[in-house]
């Protein structure tokens, strides 16, 4: 499914398109989850979800997988000053 | 400019007119392009606040109506904040000296770094349209649910905001990318010039936090456009969120206007103490530590918000904890003082001014962290006075101090300095007499951004008027006093400060091509062995 050329890992189509099925289905519990009265999980659901999504974009239609040194270094960093800066928005809404 | 035909200003070999600098993909002209158009808003961003000023010298209406000022103000804050404060050090000095400084000759993606300028430009257009069909009323913060539903053109003010946002990320992109990439032979990373360690934690920044910003805006906008309840509490939504979106990104930002200037500060300081300055790495690791907690601490803006009591004293430890990164520079700095041999060139002394300045604006900025204290000065002049002083007094001193330091090597001539120390002196007593005054107002209760008041507050506000006109006549005296120099000055040589970062071995102005051979460095940039 992957092709390594010039030194970079060439995604196939059919990886792309099985992601995208994935997607897809990540995207219909979304919304199913959404019906559920399940407390506090209402948040936390959606966004584990979400998350995950988001790291199959990044790995295989972003090509992260395939990148390394500072492209690497800047997605972790950024992903770092998002959980930090949602966790203290959460010190707000959650004590409000 | 000096020297036609010498250097990157020439146009030798090339055509000429103003299409050899809009289209241009020299880093150099590109800084000179920023130059020329950041002073040009700041001249706006200045007369606005004159204005504003002006309006108070009286109580009631004097020369505009309330609804005007709330106007004036709003555009005052979003030119000063975003068309010169925010670009200037990074995208003018940064442009034009990161990489002479690490030996390169450009940055990594030139064409890039033009698309930035020209989305700055888009983005300062949009922003003054609305000065001809109708200034926003909001404050530079635009706070929902007011901007909402106001009928101003907060749309297209939010939108400008938003394509000058696009162009830091790119700019900020294009220097991280050079500093890992294009560094000469033998520059290793603790052989980074202070300022270039500056503008690469500042690049961070505007990486990782310029998105939000842009997110939270376009949210705005789809608000006003669409209807959709995020901020709006009439339909479920949390306009605290909305600050939470805003001050993610626009606390940082106060330190994406203060790192480049802290190292504009750290390239003077040595050279005019001739002295290897005190504490390298401290100062370096400080600049990442500022860009890190300094990206925490946004809540502060928001205690009286109707955050979470949790949330405040979380935000206020971290506000407190920023304070030590920024000590350290402080420290190192006098550190590098003792025992100097000191000139007191006009540099130096803008230096000093930012020292003394920013240490208030610091100070204050402690009390306000305080949660109990903050309740009671929250929006007043206390406030204004306050980030005046960290904004202006420390990082447009700075820039200024920069503009007087690297002047020479950008133009290849030399500006008269009895005018420049007379008028950093102006400058100096101006800002104090217009701001100084505030903190004091702030204390006994005078709220910000209201276009009259109370009669027991007359003497300070007139005080402050005047500092307002002490301030506009040391920023003529400075800019008359360069412009002049910059065109018909006497012609500078290479060095004139005697400094040792690699910008200085090379001609002034610089050749098109920086270097005509990459240099293979063999010291560190403050060494100043074999140097007068």
């Amino acid at each position: 499914m992957h092709e390594r050329e010039e030194g970079r890992v060439r995604t196939g189509y059919a990886t792309y398109v099985l992601v995208w099925l994935g997607l897809m289905g990540l995207t219909w519990l979304s919304v199913t989850v959404a019906g559920i009265e399940a407390g506090a999980l209402n948040i936390a659901g959606p966004l584990i979800i979400a998350s995950i999504k988001a790291i199959f974009v990044l790995a295989v239609f972003m090509h992260l997988k395939s990148e390394h040194g500072l492209t690497r270094w800047v997605i972790i960093i950024g992903l770092i000053v998002f959980i930090v800066s949602g966790a203290l928005v959460f010190s707000d809404v959650a004590y409000r | 400019m000096a020297n036609e035909g010498a250097g990157y200003l020439g146009t030798e070999g090339r055509p000429g007119g103003i299409s050899s600098w809009i289209f241009s993909t020299d880093h150099k002209r590109i800084g000179i392009l920023y130059l020329v158009s950041i002073l040009s808003f700041f001249v706006v961003g200045v007369s606005l606040g004159f204005l504003m000023r002006l309006e108070l010298i009286s109580h009631g209406p004097t020369i505009m109506e309330a609804s005007t000022y709330n106007s004036v103000f709003t555009l005052h804050g979003v030119v000063m904040l975003f068309l010169f404060i925010i670009p200037a050090a990074p995208s003018i000095f940064g442009n034009f000296f990161l990489p002479i400084m690490i030996g390169a000759n450009d940055v990594s993606f030139p064409r890039l770094n033009l698309l930035s300028w020209w989305f700055y430009m888009a983005g300062a257009a949009l922003a003054l349209a609305t000065l001809a069909l109708g200034p926003a009323d909001t404050g530079w913060t635009f706070y929902a649910p007011y901007s909402l539903r106001t009928g101003t053109y907060v749309s297209l003010a939010v939108f400008a905001v938003f394509v000058l946002g696009l162009s830091s990320i790119l700019t900020g992109i294009n220097f991280v990318t050079t500093v890992h990439r294009l560094r000469a032979p033998g520059m290793g990373f603790w052989r980074l010039p202070l300022f270039v360690w500056a503008v690469y934690a500042t690049a961070w920044i505007q990486i990782v936090a310029t998105p939000i910003l842009g997110v939270n805006l376009l949210l705005v906008i789809a608000e006003r456009v669409f209807g959709i309840g995020v901020f709006d509490p009439a339909k479920g939504g949390d306009p605290i969120l909305y600050q939470h979106l805003f001050w993610i990104y626009s606390h940082p930002a106060v330190y994406i206007m203060i790192i480049p200037g802290m190292g504009i500060i750290s390239e003077i300081i040595p050279v005019f103490a001739r002295k290897v300055i005190f504490g390298y790495r401290a100062i370096a690791y400080s600049s990442l530590g500022i860009a890190g907690v300094g990206s925490l601490v946004w809540g502060h803006h928001m205690f009286v918000s109707g955050s979470s009591y949790t949330a405040g004293v979380i935000f206020s430890f971290f506000t407190f904890l920023v304070a030590i990164p920024s000590a350290i520079k402080v420290f190192n700095w006098v550190g590098t003082l003792y025992k100097g041999s000191i000139v007191l060139g006009t540099p130096f002394l803008f230096a000093l001014a930012f020292i003394f300045l920013f240490s208030i604006g610091g100070l204050t900025g402690l009390i306000l962290g305080a949660l109990s204290i903050n309740v009671h000065l929250h929006d007043t002049y206390f406030v204004v006075s306050h980030f005046h002083y960290i904004k202006f007094g420390g990082a447009g001193f700075a820039f200024f101090a920069g503009l007087h330091y690297w002047l020479p090597k950008m133009t290849g001539r030399m500006y008269n300095t009895k005018v420049a120390n007379w008028s950093c002196l102006v400058l100096f007593i101006g800002f104090n007499l217009l701001f100084f005054p505030m903190l004091i107002l702030g204390i006994e209760g005078m709220p910000r951004r209201y276009f009259d008041y109370l009669p027991q507050y007359s003497t300070l506000q007139i005080v402050s008027i005047v500092g307002s006109w002490v301030l506009v006549t040391g920023l003529i005296m400075m800019f008359v006093n360069l412009i002049r120099g910059a065109f018909r000055g006497p012609r500078a040589p290479f060095n004139p400060w005697g400094s040792a970062t690699l910008e200085w071995q090379i001609p002034s102005p610089p050749q098109r091509e920086n270097f005509e051979k990459i240099p293979e460095v063999t010291k560190g940039p403050y060494d100043f062995r074999g140097l007068r």
